[in-house]
């Protein structure tokens, strides 16, 4: 059993995380304007988090040194803090987000303001936090998350005229009416929803968690290769449902109500009940993954001891930070400010961000003072390396784009 | 560059280059849990000359330096070289955890706050 709870490790990570708030909104955005002629960025981001994740479970798996320990380790404490600050501030951000994405599922399964869901969202999250199994958190969320399947079973029922989405799969580039700017900067929002940093802070603590060991890298190895391709495939199902019914009206996504529109417009009533259950669990995941990835990140920096593994009172710092973010996120989201707009700044800084979370671990994983005889092999790193590139390009573009389009306005 | 190394010891040993394998490493507990990062190691110099490690420091020690001030060593929390076992990827030691000095943040969160929220002496799960 606990080999198939291991594989639930990387749904989660796959649902919870590659299909979050930030996924959700940004590919329904993408898709409702520019149709499917982003694919191409959530392969390559797909791809790109496959591969880093890999290496961190392994570096995990084999040493039991999870990914901020070696960043602090092989960057030095200075340039660590300036990292941990960057990404920390990030996966705050993207945690404010989920607890807004949590609260508006809500809002539009019950019809109540969502500031009225924020503390209870948030008191229960950090319950769960504080009594829970690891295990337990995982399974129920990857579980839960799988219903977002309705936007692949949507598009199905939707019957599109797959050869004008075929087309727009290879046209890559905007249609008439939208600028190459725009275009740049939805792409790079779009490769920083799917490699979010703290996914991979999450899967290497995570693997720590569920004490993997060297037996355990063919489970990290299926973990990557069915659960992300399986949340990229979800992305671009929310994509398409866009692409199909709110490009061709010119309607524009502004909210949750208008990413989920399209499983209504397919499936009715009951389509958008299971649709919505699906966000909700999505972002819960989600907001359990970024809240542990905080505390998880600053006390690896740290040295503290850190996990669900351990009793509260055996690492008392770490759930000090677990209490402290979202004890922030609460009164953030109850200010009332838009959770969407907070999702739209979290996938952008997120991009900006990766370069110094992934060169870390490329480096350790070829070090076989951690890793033994299972260093990368050549191709890995040459992949893994044009990716460095694919990443620091996104990092640098990133800001520029988004004060030259106005956020993609 | 190899003649400026020294050499390894005649019987056993081996040779660490502090700044590679010592610095910024985590150290760990008899428990084998975290127990801070090494900050900086205190050398002694014996009679014969040479040096030795006599006490890692603890943390970074980035929170003075950032406002300025510079910790004098007698103010930094330290742990004796000789409680160290192992040197890998991390440091090992047989540090008892109640007995480390430095770890008086931790004993202060654990005992006034998460110790006294109804669950915190509970095993996980």
């Amino acid at each position: 059993m606990s080999k198939i709870f291991g594989v639930a490790l990387g749904i989660l990570t796959a649902i919870g995380g590659f299909v979050d708030i930030g996924d959700l909104v940004t590919n329904a955005v993408v898709g409702s304007r520019f149709g499917l002629s982003l694919v191409w960025v959530v392969v390559v981001g797909v791809i790109g988090i496959s591969l880093f994740a890999h290496m961190s479970g392994k570096v995990t798996a084999l040493s039991g040194r999870a990914t901020f320990d070696i960043i602090r380790e092989r960057l030095g404490p200075r340039a660590a803090l300036a990292n941990l600050t960057g990404s920390m501030a990030m996966t705050l951000l993207t945690l404010m987000a989920e607890i807004g994405g949590v609260a508006l599922a809500l809002q539009l399964l019950s019809g109540v303001v969502p500031v009225a869901y924020v503390l209870p969202v948030a008191l229960l999250l950090w319950l769960v936090l504080w009594r829970v199994k690891f295990s337990i958190l995982e399974n129920v969320a990857g579980l839960m998350g799988l219903l977002l399947v309705a936007f692949i079973v949507a598009l199905f029922q939707l019957g599109p005229d797959w050869g004008e989405l075929g087309r727009q799969v290879v046209q890559q580039t905007p249609d008439t009416g939208e600028n190459g700017l725009t275009y740049a900067f939805y792409a790079v929002a779009l490769f920083g929803a799917a490699m979010t940093p703290y996914e991979v802070f999450f899967f290497s603590s995570g693997a720590a968690e569920d004490h993997w060991t060297k037996q355990d890298l063919w489970l990290s190895r299926l973990n990557v290769l069915i659960g992300f391709p399986l949340g990229g495939l979800l992305s671009i199902a929310i994509a398409g449902c866009a692409a199909v019914v709110l490009l061709p009206a010119g309607i524009g996504v502004s909210s949750l109500s208008q990413v989920v529109a399209p499983v209504g417009v397919a499936l009715g009533v009951a389509g958008l009940v299971v649709v919505l259950v699906g966000v909700l669990a999505a972002t819960a995941g989600a907001a359990i993954e970024t809240a542990l990835s905080c505390a998880y990140s600053i006390a690896q920096f740290a040295g503290w001891p850190w996990g669900k593994r351990l009793r509260p009172s055996q690492a008392p710092q770490f759930h000090a930070v677990l209490l402290g973010v979202i004890v922030i996120g609460c009164l953030v989201m109850l200010s009332g400010i838009d959770p969407i707009m907070v999702t739209e700044f979290s996938v952008v800084f997120s991009a900006v961000a990766l370069p110094l979370t992934y060169f870390p671990i490329l480096v350790v994983a070829n070090d076989p003072q951690y890793v033994g005889e299972n260093t990368n092999g050549p191709l890995l790193n040459l992949v893994a390396m044009i990716y460095l590139v694919i990443v620091m390009v996104a990092a640098l573009a990133a800001i520029p784009l988004m004060i030259l389009t106005n956020m993609g306005a | 560059m190899s003649d400026r190394l020294p050499r390894h010891p005649e019987h056993g040993g081996r040779l660490i280059d502090a700044e590679l394998n010592l610095l910024d490493r985590q150290i760990l507990d008899r428990d084998g849990h975290p127990m801070l990062a090494v900050g900086d190691l205190v050398l002694e110099r014996d009679d014969d000359g040479r040096w030795t490690i006599d006490r890692v420091i603890l943390g970074s020690g980035l929170t003075t330096r950032f406002f300025g001030a510079h910790r004098p060593l007698a103010t930094r929390d330290t742990l004796d070289w000789h409680v160290v076992t192992d040197v890998g990827y991390v440091l090992n030691t047989d540090a008892e955890r109640d007995e480390v000095a430095a770890l008086w943040r931790e004993r202060w969160w654990r005992d006034q706050v998460i110790s006294k929220i109804p669950g915190g002496n509970h095993d996980p799960g």
